[in-house]
């Protein structure tokens, strides 16, 4: 990421939203919402001193909420921009604003001098910034918005509210050093290090109660997870619950065999029937063992849940903005699974990533860099190549009635003035050859090209010469 | 022999025609007297090929798409 933004050819908008999108392949006019973000990001230096003396404490979402940020922060310590923020759903100064009118706290920005105590050292805080809109023309866009993961509180027989039951991207920042622990493996409820841990796969993936597909990447990180925590701490016993070991891909396979050599147990059954909290603090799981083809109970410390893998939030309403098409699980749809792999039904536009479906991280890079490269080949050339068969309206007969603008599927024309007149007008790169405009037209003003009546009316003829 | 009724087909190309074509290539058998025009979409239909057809002496005329 840092390496984007030092990029000569790259302009990263951070912290911002697309709102709107005229135009089409290659004359696109995106409007985008730059968030307020309350700091002058042109002096703020990230040093996060702003975040120290914060008084605000909120969940933290890149910790999955199992630590708390400030009201002003940095999103993560890797963050690009290395820039501060202010949460004004929480931030005493705005809230209080908000509420009575009245200024106050704004100790990010001053300090608080009776304890010899300064505000950003850069003078960064801004209180009245605004949300700005910038707009810029492009010739493609690409559409990678990742994913979300999937909720535990789907699943109640899980015991998802007991706090030694995790998603696995909870357990990730448990152990990530920059996580709510700083790395240390313990469990939430009272602080121990776990002895034993289970991983359930597939919660929410494969099922006909809720998401039909595979989320593909849960068997490998449930793997990563097992090797991590064996290589760290041999003494742990792990037991991963699949429905069946899913290790397609390069060196995948032989990364399982290695987990097994290392002793995580692997138990293949089918769906785990339930997690229970016992009396005495640890988990039951209740499960089959289709290599003891008997149903078993083990009792652990710690659960880990592969909750599958969902479609962004956005999903939708960038499907929308984009006239892009979606699956029926939500993805972004791509115009043929083999042959168009990152093409949508916007021209133009291109799709990459999970926003499309499901897929780990070499699958991503691939499927960017071939987005890049059909986005990159569509523009360089300064012009584009379109069918012939199109629509073209012929201004002296056009009565300006304006039928064909609204049946017109694509949106290709549009009425414009011409000599103080109204008279449509086929936006070639925009028509996609249906026709519909050219048989509506009640004046006949609009010529098909390769259809025409005259040519269409002499095969009925040649057809029906003989009868 | 028994009588057959002359159909002209108007048949949008992505679907209809695409089914046609397909049918021959399966060896599908249809009857000669079904002629198939072929139009970029159903959309593009105008009444008045259908009329036509009628008065030059087509018995029936189908639209697919």
């Amino acid at each position: 990421m840092g390496e984007v933004a030092q990029h000569p050819n790259i302009e990263l908008i951070t912290y911002a939203e697309v709102e709107d999108v005229k135009g089409y392949v290659g004359n696109f006019e995106v409007t985008i919402r730059k968030k307020a973000t309350y700091v002058d990001w042109e002096k703020c230096t990230g040093c996060g001193h702003c975040m120290e003396i914060c008084p605000t404490k909120v969940p933290d979402e890149f910790n999955c909420g199992l630590s708390n940020r400030k009201a002003i922060y940095i999103q993560f310590p890797q963050a690009v921009p290395k820039k501060a923020v202010i949460d004004p759903e929480h931030c005493l100064y705005h809230k209080t604003l908000r509420k009575t009118g009245k200024k106050v706290c704004q100790i990010c920005s001053k300090g608080i001098p009776a304890k010899g105590i300064e505000g950003c050292p850069a003078g960064a805080i801004n209180y009245d910034d605004e949300d700005k809109f910038i707009k810029i023309k492009v010739g493609s866009v690409i559409l990678a918005t990742g994913f979300k993961v999937m909720d535990k509180k789907h699943f109640p027989e899980y015991s998802p509210e007991h706090p030694d039951v995790l998603t696995s991207m909870e357990f990730e920042r448990l152990l990530s050093a920059t996580g709510p622990t700083e790395g240390k493996l313990k469990r939430l409820s009272n602080g121990e290090k776990p002895k034993k841990i289970a991983f359930i796969s597939c919660v929410g993936s494969r099922s006909e109660k809720h998401h039909t597909y595979c989320s593909k990447v849960c068997c490998m990180y449930m793997l990563k997870h097992a090797r991590i925590l064996k290589e760290k701490y041999p003494d742990i016993d792990l037991y991963l619950f699949f429905i069946d070991v899913r290790t397609v891909g390069k060196d995948f396979e032989e990364f399982y065999v290695y987990t097994k050599q290392l002793g995580a147990k692997i138990i293949r059954g089918g769906r785990v029937a339930g997690v229970e909290p016992t009396p005495d603090g640890s988990l039951r799981i209740k499960a089959y063992d289709n290599d003891l083809c008997s149903p078993i109970e083990v009792n652990v410390d710690m659960v880990v849940l592969a909750t599958a893998i969902e479609p962004g939030p956005d999903t939708e309403k960038l499907s929308k903005i984009f006239s892009v098409s979606i699956g029926k699980e939500g993805f972004f749809k791509e115009v043929h699974t083999k042959l168009y792999p990152v093409e949508t039904s916007a021209k133009g536009v291109f799709i990459a990533g999970c926003a499309q479906g499901p897929k780990d991280i070499p699958d991503s890079v691939a499927q960017a860099r071939a987005a890049a490269s059909a986005a990159a080949a569509l523009v360089i050339p300064g012009q584009i190549r379109f069918e012939a068969i199109t629509a073209e309206v012929d201004p002296e007969k056009c009565s300006s009635c304006g039928i064909c603008v609204n049946l017109c599927p694509y949106n290709a024309i549009v009425l414009e003035e011409v000599n103080g007149q109204y008279k449509a007008k086929v936006e070639a790169a925009l028509c996609a050859g249906c026709g519909t405009c050219a048989a509506a037209c009640p004046s006949r003003a609009i010529t098909f090209h390769g259809f025409t009546t005259e040519q269409v009316l002499a095969q009925i003829e040649a057809i029906t010469a003989d009868l | 022999m028994s009588w057959e009724p002359k159909i002209v087909v108007i048949a949008c190309n992505w679907c209809t025609y695409a089914a046609a074509d397909l049918a021959g290539s399966l060896r599908y058998k249809y009857p000669p007297t079904a002629c198939v025009v072929r139009v970029p979409c159903s959309g593009r239909v105008e009444p008045e090929f259908i009329v036509e057809a009628l008065v030059k002496g087509a018995d029936a005329v189908l639209v697919g798409g």
